[in-house]
């Protein structure tokens, strides 16, 4: 398929964490406030780029036993990087966070973009596809915190946007009310992608009928 | 005494690491199937957590911080937890082959999830003593344990209910169910806390 669609899939119609369901803890337990779901999701991003390209380039070089050692390594390396910056550039924040930084090394994303498709495709695809799965689960995060903190606290980024002390629905920041508000998420993103599919078909329907006619 | 029995009841009833801290969340959507499977999960999990908790601990106890050398915490752990995983899912696969042929190598996803590095730091940032932090990885395997098994009656409700609109089949309503298991556990562990104090 055209390079791009590597990345374009990744945000609608295979994202990570709506569809393939892989990065659901991080999302739910971190995304109480708009700003933790943006740092989590940039921290995973930025993980998942720096230790994509190692994996690409050296494929050719490692065995295939050795190389689920080496990701490991590199990914544990590279979140540990992220940590030691993130908790000097954004210490609230990172408090905010907790485990979750040293966690995105165990993300289901992170593994499986390094040790499923980096190992086995060129360079640009590979990069491509880690930058589309980061943006997927960088929007999931930044989207589903800002709804639990506008809703639950009305609160956004820390500023107070509704008037008074209003809390439309303190349920929504305790984790009953992430899972909820994940698998509506989901629910809306598979709508999104049954309406695709729908048009996808129509369109080769019609060509079809088309060369009929014509023929 | 007490306090072990004190620990396990908390990991398991009041701080359920899935249902109160979202930690175990992936392997328990994508790989509960029948009860006796996710209860044969649940154990792997439980003994990776043991045998990571068992290597991560002493690591950090008495080579990262005496030496102010905290910053390497997870470059040293996260190798240490992918070989807990590892070594756990090798003896699986010698003693229950057809088990693990059956659960189709999802190697990662059992052995080295977020629910066993998770571990593995919480034991840590709660200052447990060596046993403590064993008992608390037991507990933490257990309550795994029991919410997986609880989850995979529900997908099979799920799964062969006809009245689930087109939009919500699947995942989100796996993901549903487990909202609302997480919100029945809340009402739990209230009267867990109520119980143990």
């Amino acid at each position: 398929m055209s390079d791009h669609k590597f990345f374009t899939k990744k945000i609608l119609t295979e994202n990570p964490v709506l569809v393939m369901a892989a990065g659901i803890c991080p999302a739910v337990a971190v995304t109480e406030s708009a700003d933790s779901g943006l740092l989590l999701g940039c921290g995973t991003l930025l993980v998942l780029l720096l230790s994509l390209l190692p994996a690409t380039l050296m494929k050719n070089i490692i065995t295939e036993k050795a190389a689920c050692a080496c990701h490991v390594i590199i990914i544990a390396a590279f979140t540990a990087v992220i940590q030691m910056l993130f908790s000097s550039w954004f210490p609230q924040v990172t408090e905010e966070v907790g485990i979750f930084i040293p966690l995105i090394a165990v993300n289901c994303i992170v593994i499986e973009s390094v040790n499923g498709f980096a190992r086995k495709n060129p360079v640009l695809p590979a990069f491509l596809n880690g930058l589309g799965t980061g943006t997927g689960f960088l929007l999931v995060l930044l989207l589903m915190g800002i709804i639990r903190e506008l809703i639950g606290e009305g609160t956004l980024f820390g500023s107070p946007l509704l008037a008074g002390d209003i809390t439309l629905l303190p349920f929504a920041v305790l984790l009953p009310g992430g899972f909820f508000l994940l698998s509506l998420l989901a629910a809306l993103n598979k709508h999104i992608n049954i309406k695709i599919r729908q048009k996808e078909k129509n369109t080769i329907n019609n060509d079809r009928e088309e060369e009929k006619i014509s023929s | 005494m007490k306090e072990i029995i004190i620990i396990m009841m908390t990991m398991v009833l009041v701080d359920n690491i899935v249902l109160a801290k979202a930690l175990g969340a992936c392997p328990l959507i994508k790989l509960s199937a029948t009860a006796g499977r996710s209860a044969l999960v649940g154990l792997t999990v439980t003994f990776a957590m043991i045998v990571a908790t068992l290597l991560t601990w002493p690591i950090d106890s008495y080579l990262l911080s005496p030496f102010d050398l905290e910053y390497f915490r997870i470059f040293l752990f996260i190798p240490l937890i992918f070989l807990a995983g590892y070594m756990v899912t090798a003896v699986l696969k010698k003693a229950a082959p057809s088990y693990w042929e059956s659960m189709a190598c999802t190697g990662h996803l059992i052995s080295a999830n977020c629910a066993v590095a998770g571990i593995a730091f919480i034991n840590i940032d709660q200052g447990f003593t060596y046993f403590e932090a064993v008992y608390s990885a037991i507990g933490a395997g257990l309550g795994f344990t029991g919410a997986m098994v609880i989850f995979a009656g529900m997908k099979c409700k799920i799964d062969n209910s006809n009245n689930i609109p087109k939009a919500f089949r699947g995942i989100p309503a796996y993901i549903m169910a487990l909202a609302i298991l997480s919100m029945v556990f809340m009402g739990i562990s209230q009267a867990a806390v109520a119980l143990i104090s």
